[in-house]
């Protein structure tokens, strides 16, 4: 009996000393992971996601040209980028927008609750783009859509097309500041509540203020109907995939994402598409307004204006230095190279707000304030 | 009637057959055999859910090797029950009733209260019908099983090792149930087990399964007596196993490598058999008291007593080794004990003769 | 002295178990507590957030449903026979728990989506996968049905073959057999391999996402919350969809547990 029982005893406790090992292996395994942070520097960049080709391209070229320098990407729609920064306190070098009006309300007007600061002070508005319509490869609407019947073929039962959400991206506005305008450009005032109506659960309106500007009503909750034919994403980018494989005949883009992925497209009038300097008063006649009760920390207002991509340092980047160089580097002959080649029209020379604020480096890319 | 012809059973590396076996209409036959010698495997080809290697199976004269189970009416019962757990006693026994007989009633389909009945009667399960299987007791389980198989009207029952599951005490009365049911239904029964005495209970008609083939077939009593090799022999508790060479003038006498000699009976078949002889026809006698006419009379001494109930096994070395069992009654007249001298006589017709293979 | 150093045995397994249980609880717990009951309430009042809840439960019921009589056939042939390439169709069915989620969604795109060999093919019938509550279905029924069908073969292996033997014996077909006699006995493993089905297609993401982002359900949703308005605005969904599933796990398992102790099997 006392052998067995010595056995016993042997085993239980071999048991118990296995299970302590297997822990504390686990354990280690655990903070190893926990640390593996590398001993590389690092510079984060949060972009719109309609950059994503040329930028991820530019971060590669960074990286080889700044040996020991590693470049951590992220891209979201261009409201949700600035909003990882003030809202959620994710601490970024370098945070670019697709549009320029969206910095001040959400970064000059937003106080870091750290430091007691606003979370931006300046930025650097460098590119420019215009909405266009793109064309699925696989659709039939392939041959048939032109510029002068697009808005009529869209209202099609058989037709789907992709918008990007106006509450999370700027191409989401935009586009729906493109259907207003085309209103007075083919001169039909039906045409946007033709397009609209009876896509959403909650419709989205329009009225003409005292000041003569349509206003866009965009209601709290945003959902499409089942079998609407309107397919909402929270970034223009994720439309892309879906034109690529067929599950949309097409969609609103900006145009260097269009022809980044070599899609055809219908080139939109200049009157509407968003893409010319010259008709800026004419942008300005819409609005797009959010009704966010529940959520109402971005001032819901965005006005139709010419598209402008900006950038900015924000008050809290970790590493100021890495993110000047790497502003500088987008500035740069190198910078500007690459966005062309992917058709990403640039703005020679690019240009400040509250310069004054601005790093050195930036200043002097830009070759003088403003 | 249950007909095997040639059939062969296989279960991964292990197989059983060719075998040829007849059991005709109402008997009752015993599949005798060790454990392990593929009993099993003809039982689950017989009721259909193994498929046979090779051969042909047949009930009541009709070829039933392509019928699939359900279609061949023959019942099975194990030795474990396998009763349905999560029916009550009566749901298992009603389980095989037949709209078609009249036995399932309503649209509910409720069994018949009547048959039901008569069949609990007949094996005694009156009292178990509501309760569950799992609170039955090993016997009471047994009649449940055999109750169920009845239930479908099988055309002929099987019974894989039906009593090694159930005590002593309630061994004999199911016995009892068996006979008298199987009897009154005048079904065919193979009936498989390694318990010889289980089988000169209960069968009719014995086949010795050893090793994967049929070594014999015959009445229980005729196969004890003669039985066809030493395998059958040794499995039938025939302990006194000789090799013993015939006598070139006497073919009724044969002579054993320790220089004893033998008589038998009838003239022995072959020049060099093995005798057998059952320890109970092995008779003990003080030294020098044994029957003069005793034909055989061996010198022998006690090396080891088993008692055994109301028997014991004596042991000796003449110098040979011999087995007799006599009544408790005879060993304490005796006066036997381990080393002492005795005699011992066998009488020539109860040696038998296997001849060696 | 045995009782002693037995105990130091039970004693590592409690702590190990008490840590696993603790990383569970504590991320868990105080998302709840973050919540608050006020603000669960207000939540409620969405109708998103609602819409979504019963989008989520209900779409991973009905792709349990159809995992259930697709899959247990399957589990129940896997576990009586032995046939060639059976290892093959077990690894086959394994398959969708290795997947990412993501490419799972992408594969499923491929075949179901508008220019998909089914999609083109279902699409005369006005059958759509994309955005569509079908979509989100089939995703959930992609990803999960392994633990439907692993849960139930592992059941049906272990209810004694030869019950069926006896009812076949009984005149019973095996499709019969099949119903009368395994399956009552089976039915509460299959069922804990159905509410583990449900339950990890409520919880997905990644196949959905890809697959059918409209409607939303309510991982889609939080995702879209928490990007788009921050973690308070994320929360309540999320906490709702773990209390009700927490809610009906613990209402099946209260159902199922009192059973166990009856079920010997092969001792009748």
């Amino acid at each position: 009996m006392r052998r067995n029982e010595r056995s016993a005893l042997r085993s239980g406790s071999a048991a118990a000393a296995a299970l302590a090992v297997a822990a504390a292996v686990a354990l280690c395994l655990l903070v190893a992971l926990a640390g593996c942070g590398g001993k590389q520097r690092q510079v984060k960049l949060i972009y719109a996601g309609s950059l994503i080709v040329p930028f991820e391209r530019l971060a590669t070229e960074f990286e080889r040209t700044h040996p020991g320098v590693e470049v951590l990407t992220e891209s979201h729609g261009s409201i949700q980028v600035l909003r990882h920064v003030t809202e959620l306190g994710d601490r970024f070098d370098l945070a670019v927008s697709a549009d320029e009006q969206l910095i001040p309300p959400l970064m000059y007007d937003r106080v870091d609750p750290d430091t007691g600061k606003p979370y931006a002070s300046w930025y650097c508005t460098f590119a420019t783009n215009r909405m266009v319509l793109a064309i699925s490869p696989k659709s039939p609407l392939a041959g048939e859509l032109t510029a002068e019947n697009w808005y009529g073929r869209l209202t099609g039962s058989d037709v789907r097309f992709g918008l990007a959400d106006p509450r999370f991206d700027a191409a989401g506005y935009r586009a729906l500041m493109v259907l207003q305008l085309a209103e007075g450009e083919y001169d039909d005032p039906y045409l946007f509540e033709d397009m609209m109506m009876g896509r959403f659960t909650s419709p989205v309106t329009v009225t003409r203020d005292a000041r003569g500007v349509d206003v866009i009503e965009i209601p709290e909750i945003l959902e499409t109907q089942a079998g609407s034919g309107v397919v909402l994403r929270g970034a223009s980018i994720q439309l892309v995939a879906l034109l690529e494989s067929g599950d949309l005949d097409c969609a609103f883009e900006y145009e260097s994402v269009a022809r980044q992925h070599g899609l055809k497209y219908v080139r939109l009038p200049s009157a509407i598409d968003l893409g010319e300097a010259a008709r800026r008063a004419a942008y300005r006649r819409v609005e797009v307004k959010l009704d966010s009760r529940r959520f109402a920390s971005v001032k819901p207002v965005f006005r139709g204006d010419v598209i402008r991509y900006a950038f900015t340092i924000p008050a809290n980047a970790p590493d100021p230095g890495l993110a000047g160089d790497l502003a500088a580097f987008l500035l740069g002959a190198d910078g500007r190279r690459i966005l062309e080649a992917d058709f990403q029209p640039v703005l020679t020379p690019p240009t400040l707000d509250h310069a004054s604020a601005a790093p050195q480096e930036v200043r002097q890319a830009c070759g003088g304030s403003r | 009637m249950i007909g095997l012809r040639g059939v062969e059973v296989a279960a991964g590396a292990f197989s059983v057959g060719p075998l040829d076996l007849d059991v005709p209409a109402g008997e009752y036959a015993v599949l005798l055999g060790p454990s392990g010698a593929g009993k099993t495997l003809v039982l689950e080809a017989l009721a259909g859910v193994r498929r046979v290697r090779a051969g042909r199976l047949f009930v009541d004269g009709a070829d039933v090797t392509r019928l699939p189970a359900e279609r061949r009416r023959v019942g099975l019962v194990f030795q474990d029950g396998l009763l349905f757990p999560h029916l009550s006693v009566a749901a298992n026994v009603a389980y095989g009733f037949h709209r078609g007989n009249g036995e399932r009633t309503g649209w509910l389909r409720r069994p018949s209260a009547e048959r039901l009945a008569q069949l609990a009667e007949e094996v005694g399960i009156t009292h178990l019908l509501k309760r569950r299987p799992q609170t039955l007791s090993g016997g009471e389980r047994q009649r449940v099983a055999l109750a169920r198989a009845l239930a479908a009207r099988p055309r002929a029952l099987l019974l894989d090792e039906p009593l090694s599951a159930v005590d002593v005490e309630a061994r004999e009365e199911l016995q009892e149930v068996l006979r008298s049911v199987c009897r009154r239904e005048g079904l065919t029964v193979l009936h498989v087990t390694h318990d010889r005495a289980e089988a000169f209970a209960l069968a009719d008609t014995c086949a010795l399964l050893v090793d994967g083939t049929l070594r014999q077939t015959g009445r229980p009593q005729d196969v004890l007596r003669w039985p066809a090799d030493e395998a059958v022999a040794r499995f039938l508790g025939a302990r006194n196993v000789v090799r013993a060479v015939r006598d070139e003038s006497d073919a009724r006498l044969a002579h054993l490598a320790t220089g004893v000699a033998l008589r038998v009976a009838d003239p022995l078949p072959a020049a060099a058999v093995d005798l057998v002889m059952r320890p109970e026809d092995v008779e003990v006698w003080p030294v020098g008291a044994a029957p003069p006419g005793a034909a055989n009379r061996l010198r022998a001494t006690v090396v080891r007593l088993v008692l055994q109930g109301g028997h014991v096994l004596v042991g000796a070395e003449s110098p040979a080794p011999m087995e007799a069992l006599v009544t408790a009654r005879r060993a304490e007249d005796l006066g036997l004990r381990v080393g002492a001298a005795v005699e011992l006589t066998v009488a020539p017709a109860c040696v038998h003769s296997i001849p060696t293979t | 002295m045995r009782g002693r150093r037995l105990s130091l045995f039970w004693a590592a397994c409690a702590v190990a178990g008490a840590l696993l249980v603790a990383f569970v609880v504590l991320p868990a717990a105080s998302m709840i507590a973050g919540a608050g009951a006020g603000f669960l309430g207000e939540a409620l009042r969405q109708g998103d957030i609602r819409r979504s809840l019963w989008l989520t439960v209900s779409a991973a019921l009905i792709a349990t449903a159809i995992a259930f009589v697709v899959g247990v056939p399957l589990a129940y042939l896997l576990a009586r026979r032995d046939f060639v390439g059976k290892r093959a169709i077990e690894g086959i069915i394994d398959l969708p728990i290795v997947f990412p989620h993501t490419a799972a969604g992408i594969a499923l795109l491929m075949v179901w989506g508008r220019d998909g060999i089914m999609g083109r093919l279902l699409a005369p019938f006005g059958i759509s996968f994309t955005e569509t509550v079908a979509g989100i279905v089939l995703a959930m029924l992609f990803v999960s049905l392994p633990f439907l069908v692993d849960t139930s073969r592992e059941t049906f292996a272990l209810v004694d073959e030869r019950y069926e033997h006896v009812a076949r014996t009984l005149g019973s077909s095996p499709g019969g057999a099949f119903l009368r006699v395994t399956f009552p006995q089976a039915w509460r493993g299959v069922l804990a391999g159905a509410v583990l089905m449900w339950g990890r297609g409520i919880s997905e993401f990644g196949a959905v996402v890809i697959l059918a982002y409209n409607p939303k359900v309510i991982s889609v949703l939080t995702f879209e919350l928490f990007e788009g308005f921050g973690l308070r605005a994320a929360q309540p969904p999320a906490v709702l969809i773990v209390i009700v599933a927490f809610v009906v796990f613990l209402v099946v398992r209260t159902v199922l547990l009192p059973r166990r102790g009856r079920s010997r099997k092969g001792s009748a």
